[in-house]
């Protein structure tokens, strides 16, 4: 195999596949990339067995032929060589040579026999969606997963589809986000289940991307095709709670704080919370009152006043203070609006006059 | 099933040789037979890639290797399946651990929108009693046997809250797990009435959709069929949807709370067709039955309570799982609240309030309430008359004063006129005698003790 390409490109899409490589599997193979020729482009492959992806970068072909290298090793060489324009990649009997204007380096490759195939989802249903747009979707919900493996439902994202939007949802249990993006032209007839860690992977690749990207989706894989590169990983086969019966649809109590009002707050306040991130809303619709207060036994206590406006009952509620600032990133606008049901139900979070982001939290007893 | 793990233990030991244990170790893991059909091989695997895998490289060796074992084999083909979760560990030294913050009620919502079934309801959690053991052993030969037509349909019934849901949830569960391709459905009369209506009033369009949509089914679970009663048009409308999947082969199970011939105004033919098939009843659990179902419960939230709690919570409270689960869900919340295990003493007052005040009535309400059923003249009762039609219920108000409110035999002689409490006496053997053989009485005497 002999090749000569760009070094930026290479650098770019082999920091990208080592991510994706299986560091801990017992397969040692599995810990490199396989850089393979095709005609005029070079495939450079990576899977953890969970997500496998695939680049495909232009390069003058001169030998055609492929190899499996230490990602790791490939991607450090290929920073480290910041002045080089191009790069010549010759292997021959499994030892990989490396040429650029100066430098000469050798480096020990891994037969690619072994190295698996991913696999090419072609039946299934098809979206198209900007890459801005999907990622803004996970990032305003991805907080609320679960990260603990235990139930591998939750400890996901959950994509659906609901008219003519396309809906993130994510929760932990304690806390549920979810956020709706208008996206015509979607037909999707069940929702995928994708694991956090698969679906951080997939934002990171989908994010070199500047074109539009099709997603193909199966009841056991989800994959996201570019021009020049294809990403799949497993989706969990289990069922993801109904959530929606539990948004509530009316409220006993609801205030409207300006955003950075809470946000300036929530940094002070969150200084004297426990280890529980404990705040308490105290709210009195009376005396338009609301105040949110922290009580630390080892550091202390705060009580802010803050400006709102109030309707409906009286109320004292916990909430968990790191929830709802996470949360306030997700809402673009300036106003937040905040309903309680009372006390010891969940309360709801969301911009001023926009349902596309809602976040649901429940109260911290004691 | 057994034939399977087996058949597979062999071809992956065989196959174990030829690779490296690395590579043996990362494509073999989490593999089994799923099914054999026909001398087709389905390989279940944990996910797409090493199905690709798999099929790409090691096709070849397996299909050899199965061979060598089982000549009928044809071919191999690959299905991506469900990894069963490995069990979490449990807190080991009986601390009561919570958490501080209560969770968003998502876990009775992981319902399947496609099939309706609750993942949660399957035979692993299922508990097993002299009560119940025979609608279990129905619930298996169907498993076992499925499209055959052995006990279809199956008609389970019994008082709320024994587990009939749970047992024909399981069922579907069941088939949906071994049986992958055949397709299960779960609904309960009062949604299936709902749709019936809307179709009917969607037009004619919406209504064969509506025809379609049931008959397309391998396994069509109904629930609390007594809610049919009274509803002429959704009764017809199963009547054709069950000869469609029963001339099919297609098994169908039912629940209902009382035998189908005691659902009132239920047809005829929907009755004679449910007879067909089996029927079955689920009993209220004995105390033994009750401190395993208690256990089980205990266990599935966390929560271990010393012995002598569960055993008295399982010889204090009678009947219905629903209560039983109700009252330990109640001890739960108040040790979370404690933060440490209740005592016997503290427990004791709590199913007090929780259990059915029985009210107290006179000797007299009580004989009235019998009269009433009866159909006859409170008088008479009292009088010395030995009229057959006095008689029976003279006899089953001096069984019901003794065995339900504990009145001394001459207490009972002496209020009803007058009587030697001997006479008392044979009357509640009779009574008790009879009601082995005779059914109809078993039912009035249940029926008058529903009235208090």
């Amino acid at each position: 195999m002999k090749l000569i390409c760009n070094r930026v490109l290479l650098n770019k899409y082999i920091t990208s596949a080592d991510r994706i490589t299986g560091k801990n599997l017992s397969l040692p193979i599995l810990g490199s990339v396989l850089l393979m020729t095709d005609k005029k482009k070079l495939i450079i492959r990576s899977t953890n067995l969970e997500v496998g992806v695939e680049f495909q970068i232009p390069a003058e072909i001169i030998i055609e032929g492929s190899i499996a290298i230490q990602g790791t090793l490939l991607a450090n060489i290929l920073t480290n060589i910041p002045d080089e324009q191009e790069v010549t990649i010759e292997v021959s009997q499994g030892v990989c040579t490396i040429t650029t204007k100066t430098k000469h380096l050798t480096i020990k490759g891994i037969l690619p026999d072994d190295f698996p195939t991913i696999p090419i989802i072609h039946e299934g249903e098809k979206f198209t969606i900007s890459p801005q747009k999907f990622i803004q979707g996970v990032k305003s919900v991805i907080t609320s997963a679960a990260f603990s493996d235990i139930k591998p439902e939750i400890a996901s994202i959950y994509i659906h589809q609901i008219s003519d939007t396309l809906v993130f949802v994510a929760t932990d249990s304690f806390h549920l986000s979810e956020r709706r993006i208008k996206q015509p032209n979607i037909n999707l007839s069940h929702g995928i289940i994708v694991p956090i860690k698969n679906i951080l992977e997939i934002i990171k690749v989908i994010e070199l991307m500047n074109e539009d990207i099709s997603f193909v989706v199966t009841k056991t894989q989800i994959s996201c095709v570019g021009a020049s590169f294809y990403i799949t990983s497993r989706v969990i086969q289990g069922v993801y709670p109904d959530y929606e019966q539990i948004i509530p649809k009316t409220h006993t109590t609801e205030i409207i704080i300006l955003k950075q009002d809470l946000i300036n707050t929530l940094k002070l306040t969150t200084l004297f919370s426990d280890k529980f991130k404990k705040i308490t809303f105290t709210i009195n619709p009376q005396k338009k009152e609301c105040v949110i207060s922290t009580k630390n036994t080892e550091i202390g206590e705060t009580k802010s006043h803050i400006t709102t406006t109030i309707s409906g009952d009286p109320i004292e509620i916990s909430l968990n203070g790191k929830h709802i600032f996470d949360c306030l990133n997700s809402i673009e606008k300036d106003s937040v609006v905040i309903q309680f049901n009372g006390p010891d139900k969940s309360a709801v979070i969301r911009g001023l006059g926009d349902l596309s982001f809602t976040n649901l939290a429940m109260p911290l007893t004691r | 099933m057994s034939d399977n793990t087996q058949l597979w233990e062999k071809t992956l030991s065989s196959i174990e040789g030829e690779l490296s244990r690395a590579n043996f170790s990362t494509w073999f893991k989490n593999t089994i037979i799923i099914k054999q059909d026909d001398g087709m091989v389905i390989v279940g695997v944990p996910n797409e890639f090493v199905k690709d895998w798999l099929q790409n490289k090691f096709h070849k060796t397996i299909l050899r290797s199965l061979r060598n074992l089982s000549e009928h084999i044809r071919g191999v083909e690959y299905l991506v399946h469900k990894v069963e979760d490995s069990k979490t560990v449990r807190p080991q030294d009986g601390k009561v651990v919570f958490n501080q913050q209560t969770e968003l009620p998502l876990n009775d919502l992981y319902v399947n929108r496609e099939d309706g079934l609750n993942p949660r309801y399957t035979f692993d959690n299922f508990i097993i009693g002299s009560f119940n053991e025979l609608a279990y052993a129905a619930s298996q030969a169907i498993l076992q046997k499925v499209g055959t037509n052995v006990y279809n349909p199956l008609f389970i019934y019994g008082k709320t809250g024994l587990g009939k849901t749970h047992l024909i949830q399981a069922i579907g569960n069941q088939i949906k797990k071994h049986h992958p391709g055949k397709k299960v459905f779960y609904i309960t009369s009062e949604k299936f009435t709902i749709d019936y209506v809307n179709s009917v009033s969607q037009g004619s369009k919406a209504m064969s959709v509506f025809k379609e949509k049931y008959r397309k089914y391998d396994l069509f679970i109904m629930d609390d069929i007594q809610f049919l009663s009274n509803k002429e048009k959704t009764q017809e409308e199963l009547f054709h949807i069950f000869n469609e999947l029963y001339n099919n082969n297609k098994q169908i199970v039912f629940s209902s709370d009382q035998h189908p011939n005691y659902i009132p105004t239920l047809e005829n033919r929907l009755k004679s067709r449910f007879s067909s098939g089996m029927i079955v009843d689920v009993q209220e659990p004995e105390y033994e039955s009750r401190l395993a179902i208690l256990r089980a419960k205990a266990e599935v939230n966390d929560f271990c309570p010393p012995v002598e709690i569960i055993e008295y919570l399982a010889s204090s409270v009678q009947g219905n799982i629903r209560e039983l689960e109700g009252l330990l869900n109640g001890i739960i919340c108040q040790s979370q609240l404690k933060n440490k295990h209740l005592t016997l003493a503290e427990i004791k007052p709590f199913i007090k309030n929780t259990a059915k005040p029985k009210k107290l009535l006179s000797v007299k309400e009580i004989v009235k309430v019998v009269c009433d059923f009866y159909n006859i003249q409170e008088d008479y009762v009292y009088e010395k008359t030995r009229r057959k039609e006095v008689l029976k219920p003279r006899q089953v108000a001096m069984f019901i004063l003794r065995e339900d409110f504990n009145i001394s035999y001459p207490t009972i002689g002496q209020k009803l006129g007058g009587r030697d409490h001997t006479t008392v006496m044979h009357s509640c053997d009779k009574i008790k005698t009879d009601m082995k053989n005779d059914l109809s009485l078993i039912q009035e005497v249940d029926q008058i003790r529903a009235m208090f």
